[in-house]
């Protein structure tokens, strides 16, 4: 992950070890994008927590294996996304992912004025809607990309997809995006 | 309407969806580290996965984690502050000092406040946000934006926008009494001012990722920490009680406090007595 290489690179090498406390410090640092990205991919699956552990846990059994000087949350997350998408397929489930907005949010503190803070939440309330109408494909790489904010070669872990394929998706996941927001535009 | 919106170019899109996934509700995360290092501790014995609570029991957990290592550190404190190298004799849990009375806006006046910032340079890749002038953020910003009369105005100034929650950072080039620091991009002196809070549990995260330690510490009569030692990730309670971790980049020296519901940073090569002469100086 950017900016961050000389500890984790350290901590992975305490890892790599045998070093469990080491490994503890990575998984708490990583942890909440981790389970994010099990719960996009399983398609908002309840377990996505226990899919995460699980991949945590066979993470530290491969770090022998993991390259020296890579960067770790791609490999972390490529683990956990795996083991998440598994349990979707073992289980049979086909759930789409359904996005919400949290309920106990509170007003935009960093909108300048009130008016700000109303359009702040049209526009969101507008994006979860056109999200809505993208194809499970759609929704998922732009959630991941975007919302979630991996990177490029991270969001092509999680996928099992090789960067350039993110590249060319997501372009024609946001073209039909805007084409799905230019129609709720033209709603009577 | 999606130009009313802000959602006409690639770029805004991109930026919006970005804000999106900051309201998403999200499911919420359990202390997995601890559980994994619980596992991989017992050996091949416990290999089957521990099933952790569903919601909506999970949606408390967060919460609960945070009590539970609070009370850790008060009741097991010297265990764990050898685990996790916290210097928990130097923190002092008492009670919390009366809120301070707000602070007044700085004059807009220098050379930083009338031209913008430069687009490159010592700090100004670390993802904090569009550059822009001192005047301009002290006057479209809701925060009650404050400068460390110690320095003057910053080098340069960064908005966040909603991104980053509204976060203003303040960047100063090396000089000889702020040596450039590697995890700043050469900067010497970070100053950032986000509405959040921290509270032990947060403290003790912090240092947990690393090993560093955590002092508490009084800045100009508000309450603080002084994070030092290794560098570490941060995290924060964002005025909507989520837990905020600020992965962008890892942290050095930091000292933090707030006042009223403003967190502010400094970060930097610098000593604790220096960070807060510096802090004391923000008005």
């Amino acid at each position: 992950m950017e900016g961050r290489p000389g500890l984790e690179a350290d901590l992975v090498e305490r890892a790599r070890r045998g070093d469990v406390a080491a490994f503890e410090s990575l998984v708490r640092v990583h942890q909440e994008v981790a389970v994010r990205t099990a719960w996009v991919v399983s398609g908002g699956a309840d377990d996505a927590e226990d899919a995460a552990q699980e991949g945590f846990v066979k993470a530290f059994g491969a770090l022998p294996r993991f390259r020296a000087g890579a960067p770790f949350r791609p490999w972390l997350l490529t683990i956990v996304a795996n083991e998440a998408r598994n349990r979707r397929r073992s289980a049979g489930r086909r759930d789409a992912l359904a996005l919400r907005l949290s309920e106990d949010r509170r007003p935009d503190g960093a909108a300048p004025s009130p008016e700000s803070a109303v359009l702040a939440e049209e526009r969101r309330a507008t994006l979860l809607d056109g999200l809505a109408r993208l194809s499970d494909v759609d929704r998922e790489i732009v959630t991941l990309r975007y919302l979630l904010e991996l990177t490029e070669a991270e969001t092509a872990a999680a996928l099992d997809v090789p960067p350039g394929t993110v590249k060319s998706r997501l372009s024609r996941a946001l073209e039909r995006l805007r084409g799905e927001l230019a129609k709720l535009e033209s709603r009577p | 309407m999606i130009e009313r919106l802000g959602l006409s170019s690639a770029a805004d899109l991109e930026v919006a969806l970005q804000d999106l996934g900051t309201v998403i509700d999200w499911p919420a995360t359990a202390d997995l580290a601890s559980a994994t290092a619980t596992r991989l501790t017992a050996g091949p014995q416990s290999a089957a996965p521990r099933s952790v609570a569903r919601r909506p029991l999970l949606r408390s957990l967060p919460r609960a984690l945070l009590i539970a290592a609070t009370v850790a550190i008060l009741v097991g404190g010297v265990a764990i502050g050898i685990r996790f190298g916290l210097d928990l004799l130097s923190i002092d849990f008492g009670p919390a000092p009366a809120s301070p009375s707000a602070s007044p806006r700085p004059s807009a006046s220098g050379a930083s406040g009338l031209t913008p910032g430069p687009n490159s340079g010592p700090g100004v890749s670390l993802g904090l946000g569009r550059t822009t002038t001192l005047a301009d953020v002290t006057a479209s910003s809701e925060l009650p934006i404050l400068v460390p009369g110690a320095l003057g105005p910053p080098d340069a100034v960064l908005d966040g926008g909603t991104t980053l929650r509204g976060q203003v950072a303040f960047i100063y080039a090396p000089r000889d009494d702020l040596p450039a620091s590697a995890l700043l991009d050469g900067a010497g002196l970070l100053v950032t001012q986000a509405r959040g809070r921290l509270d032990e549990g947060l403290a003790f995260k912090i240092i947990s990722s690393g090993r560093g330690t955590a002092e508490r510490v009084t800045v100009d009569g508000a309450e603080g920490y002084w994070f030092a030692g290794e560098p570490h990730w941060f995290w924060y309670m964002a005025p909507d009680g989520t837990s905020i971790e600020d992965s962008r980049r890892l942290v050095g020296n930091t000292l933090a406090w707030q006042r009223g519901d403003v967190l502010y940073r400094i970060e930097g090569d610098i000593d604790l007595a220096r960070a807060l002469e510096i802090a004391a100086s923000m008005r």
